[in-house]
């Protein structure tokens, strides 16, 4: 939306800054603050512990934000693993990178 | 070997080539001496002065490899239909599973196989299916490794033809795992054919050491075991023997396959407690006055209805039409089911559960249903039962990430997702609610994905309620609320599930498949009566 002239270098840390609030607010992670996410923790399994059905939260989350659709598991395997591998993939194809302010986040 | 001097010297040296000991029993041979044609290789030959069968064969040989240390013995026979360079395929499954049985699965596809053998070899896969509850392969494959040590631990009464077979049915009650790997077989035509088999005699002695084993199977009495393994989730539908119903209905059409259930319902009603207790778990929550005799002949009555609901659905796989399905109360989710948006469709373990669907193919929605494919009959269910088979699909809840992004692509794409809402394949996430008196976990799967995707549940049961005739009713519609947090329209959400089927099994308290206790482990349990 408002993402004029950045470079993805410039990008990609506000990105993933936006998503580690998105994941703390809408999985409830309580005992977890966003600064508190590494950028290569996994997210499932160990690290951040995540399992399959928060996954269902993610794949909506990168699509009303993000505007994305996974569309098959594989692009998922290969994108769901960290916050970098996240934060690259919505560099690359998001129209609207640094996401927007989802009617849930207002409340 | 009997009688295959003109192959048994080619073959022995094949197999030296692959494995360095090389054993040949010679079952009382009167073709030639053995022992001088195979003098110069030095692979050593131990002699039946008379045929002694292939059993005692085998046996003596078993004690030859474990008196030399071997651990492992893999037969071969002697005549050139098998290829001693398949002994390779073998190696690496004994490695890694040095317990198991290796049986070599024939390629049956070649020119001059008999018809009496592709026929022999299927009839055997039968019996010891019936026998063991495994779905064998081969199972009359000469061809095989057997672990030396319980080989010789299994004791057999056959000794001829049927050893091959109840070898395999006593080592799969012993817990030996029974593997199977490819190998070619070589047919000579029928002109060159040498074998010891016996058409009338051998599948006399077979078929009696069949019936012999299956009662075996049915006596109540414990199997020594040899190897244990993690209990493995057994599966009562192999336990119903399916099989032996199959052949049933064929031969006698539904009435006379309920009729048989007597004899297995009260089988397992008496002697399995395992799965009584857990029938016990349900039913003593849903009929807190009945002293224990009582309860005995529920456990009974529950066993029968739910063969009979085994057996309708194996009828309609196989083309059965006479069964109808009511569609009742649908107009509880009327606009849902006319919209083009998708939904979560809730079931649970009670009558058919399987064709809850079928009512909804007049929908026109592809139903994704959450499940693991390896279920049985899955192939042949999407063959026979529904009749849309292109509206079905399957999402595999052990696949990445739990099926969680094929799960909210069907629901974005207006599709229905059909999840257990009982209990269901090994999730983690449980909220206990109030369920017939007491606290009970039931799954949250389906209120996760509705909440996630913003789509509605639709609950949905299925009852018998005749000999041909089912209800399929819609029991409600599950909504999250505007603003309503996750766990919180999970909490609620399957509190109002748990109603539904508390409703629902007061009017059909005999068809509660769910065999699981799932009030235990939460604490505070007393016999609050049910509000």
């Amino acid at each position: 939306m408002n993402t004029p002239n950045l470079s993805k270098e410039e990008l990609l840390p506000k990105i993933r800054v936006r998503l580690k609030e998105l994941l703390v607010s809408h999985l409830a992670l309580e005992d977890i603050t966003p600064e508190e996410i590494g950028d290569d923790e996994a997210i499932f399994g160990e690290g951040l512990g995540l399992d399959s059905l928060d996954a269902v939260e993610i794949v909506v989350l990168l699509q009303r934000n993000f505007g994305l659709n996974i569309k098959d598991a594989q692009t998922g395997t290969d994108i769901l693993r960290s916050i970098d591998t996240l934060a690259n993939y919505i560099a690359d194809n998001s129209p609207n990178p640094l996401g927007n302010a989802s009617p849930e986040e207002q409340k | 070997m009997h009688n295959n001097a003109g192959t048994i010297r080619d073959v022995a040296l094949r197999c030296r080539d692959i494995v360095p000991n090389v054993l040949i029993v010679d079952d009382g041979s009167r073709d030639a001496d053995l022992r001088e044609l195979m003098a110069d290789t030095g692979i050593p030959v131990i002699r039946h002065s008379t045929n002694r069968g292939k059993g005692q064969a085998l046996l003596t040989a078993a004690r030859a490899v474990n008196d030399r240390g071997g651990a492992t013995m893999i037969a071969i026979d002697g005549d050139g239909q098998h290829y001693p360079e398949d002994l390779r395929a073998f190696l690496p499954v004994i490695a890694e599973e040095p317990d198991a049985i290796v049986i070599g699965e024939r390629d049956m596809s070649g020119p001059n196989v008999p018809g009496s053998s592709r026929f022999g070899r299927k009839f055997s896969d039968f019996w010891l299916r019936l026998e063991t509850g495994l779905p064998l392969r081969d199972t009359q494959s000469g061809f095989r490794a057997y672990p030396v040590r319980h080989f010789l631990a299994l004791v057999c009464a056959g000794r001829r033809y049927d050893f091959e077979v109840e070898i395999l049915a006593r080592a799969a009650w012993a817990g030996l795992p029974i593997r199977n790997v490819p190998i070619r077989v070589w047919y000579p035509p029928a002109a060159e054919r040498v074998s010891s088999f016996r058409p009338f005699f051998d599948n006399f002695w077979l078929t009696h050491r069949h019936v012999l084993l299956v009662t075996r199977r049915f006596l109540p009495l414990p199997h020594r075991k040899l190897v244990t393994r993690p209990a493995l989730q057994k599966k009562r539908g192999g336990a119903f023997g399916f099989w032996f119903f199959v052949t049933a209905v064929r031969l006698t059409g539904l009435r006379g396959a309920y009729g048989l259930l007597f004899i297995v319902c009260s089988w397992y009603a008496l002697f399995d407690s395992s799965i009584v207790r857990t029938a016990l778990a349900y039913l003593e929550r849903r009929f807190p006055t009945h002293g224990p005799l009582r309860q005995r002949w529920n456990v009974y009555q529950l066993f029968i209805a739910q063969g009979r609901c085994l057996i309708d659905r194996y009828y309609l796989i196989h083309g059965g039409r006479r069964l109808r399905f009511h569609a009742c109360d649908f107009e509880k989710a009327g606009p849902l089911l006319q919209s083009k948006r998708g939904f979560v469709l809730l079931t649970a373990h009670v009558g058919n559960w399987q064709s809850v669907i079928i009512p909804l193919q007049g929908f026109r929605k592809t139903v994704h249903l959450l499940m693991r494919p390896d279920e049985h009959d899955l192939r042949s269910q999407k063959l026979g039962l529904y009749h849309q088979p292109d509206s079905i699909r399957i999402i595999n809840p052990a696949g990445y990430l739990g099926g969680a992004i094929d799960v909210m692509n069907a629901l974005d794409a207006g599709d229905i997702v059909s999840v257990m809402g009982d209990r269901d394949y090994d999730s983690s996430r449980k909220v206990a609610v109030r369920f017939l008196g007491g606290l009970a976990h039931f799954p949250v799967g389906g209120f996760v994905f509705a909440h996630a995707a913003r789509r509605p549940l639709a609950v949905l049961f299925s009852a018998k309620t005749g000999p041909y005739d089912y209800d399929v009713s819609i029991a409600g519609v599950i909504e999250a609320r505007p603003g309503e947090s996750k766990s919180a329209f999970a909490q609620r959400g399957a509190q109002e599930y748990a109603l539904f089927l508390e409703e629902y099994l007061q009017r059909h308290p005999l068809q509660c498949f769910l065999f699981q206790d799932i009030w235990s482990g939460i604490p505070n349990q007393s016999n609050q009566s049910a509000a």
